[in-house]
């Protein structure tokens, strides 16, 4: 087999796949097999050296998420077999689908519900400042002095309070905002492979 | 032959260590790794990809000879994941040292029980030919 008879079979094997994700992985082999022409190898020695088109098209299919896995794998078996499957199958996949969704959805409503808490107890006790302040000119204006020094004391606590919540709820929203970037990651990976972040020192 | 799930492991530090002390290209990589764990093409392109993707390596194309040949690095994670995966070594060692233990105790174990049962056998004979 020469080079251009090997790339082409392994195009095939790899259909399934996106023609900028093939047209990387061709590129590979190409240059693999230029190497070694290069250093003197015969084209069909070169082309040898790659191994089977079958056993390197299903390394590569091996690497992809669960659900695109399945779906080439199938799709190389035979692109009618997989309509077949998705159209008698969607009465289960439809379903599921949704209650997949709704599940992600939840989770991710619900830590930004307790995001939202955090805050609205930080935004109470600091109102508590200037409504305290309110309570005590009240008190002032109808003679009630202690009253009204309370008041001040009460809302100049409560304020501090505040105050302190609102970094709580700051900080909280980081992590909350981490935590539910990580929780999108993880619902998504059955599908999808997440490029690392480089400013995020998280394990592959 | 190295087990398949430990293969994948050394195969992963085995790459980034050949990529740590200079930038490298695929068919080099191949030549650089040890013939033991029996890296090629099949196996070395979804382990590129793997590594790319968890930011243990970076890519640059370079042309040569005309023609683009890609160019792999290991980056400051990719030091990391090896210092991790070194100072793991101890452990690894115990863990080997434990099983040449028991191993050795129960193939002692075994040989003593058919260095008895074989002088059982002997003394059995030499009985019935003295009774003769």
């Amino acid at each position: 087999m020469n080079k251009k008879d090997y790339l082409d079979a392994l195009a095939k094997a790899l259909d399934c796949l996106s023609r900028e994700k093939r047209s990387e992985i061709l590129s590979f082999y190409r240059e693999a097999i230029d190497d070694r022409i290069e250093e003197g190898m015969s084209e069909e020695e070169a082309v040898c050296a790659m191994g089977p088109v079958e056993l390197a098209a299903e390394s590569i299919l091996g690497e992809l998420p669960v659900v695109p896995r399945a779906v080439a794998k199938t799709r190389r078996k035979s692109p009618a077999l997989l309509w077949v499957l998705a159209i008698a199958g969607s009465p289960l996949w439809i379903p599921l689908a949704f209650a997949f969704l709704l599940a992600v959805a939840s989770v991710y409503l619900c830590t930004w519900l307790a995001a939202a808490c955090i805050w609205l107890v930080a935004a109470v006790c600091m109102f508590a400042l200037p409504f305290g302040l309110y309570l005590a000119w009240c008190g002032v204006m109808t003679g009630t002095f202690a009253f009204a020094l309370a008041q001040v004391g009460l809302g100049c606590v409560l304020g501090g309070v505040g105050l302190l919540v609102f970094n709580a709820a700051f900080s909280a929203s980081r992590a909350l905002a981490v935590l539910s970037q990580k929780w999108i990651r993880k619902a998504v990976s059955p599908f999808k492979h997440y490029e690392a972040d480089n400013t995020c020192a998280v394990a592959a | 032959m190295v087990d398949a799930q430990m293969k994948r492991g050394f195969l992963e530090a085995c790459v980034l260590s050949t990529l740590c002390r200079k930038e490298s290209y695929g068919y080099q990589i191949v030549k650089d790794v040890p013939d033991i764990l029996g890296l090629t093409e099949s196996t070395l392109y979804p382990l590129l990809k793997r590594l790319e993707t968890g930011g243990f390596i970076s890519v640059r194309a370079v042309e040569h000879n005309g023609r683009l040949r890609k160019y792999y690095r290991t980056t400051e994670k990719g030091r990391g994941f090896l210092e991790s995966f070194l100072r793991e070594k101890q452990e690894v060692m115990q863990i080997y040292r434990y099983i040449e233990d028991a191993a050795g105790d129960e193939h002692s174990q075994r040989t003593a029980s058919v260095q008895r049962a074989y002088s059982m056998r002997r003394t059995g004979l030499w009985q019935a030919n003295d009774s003769r």
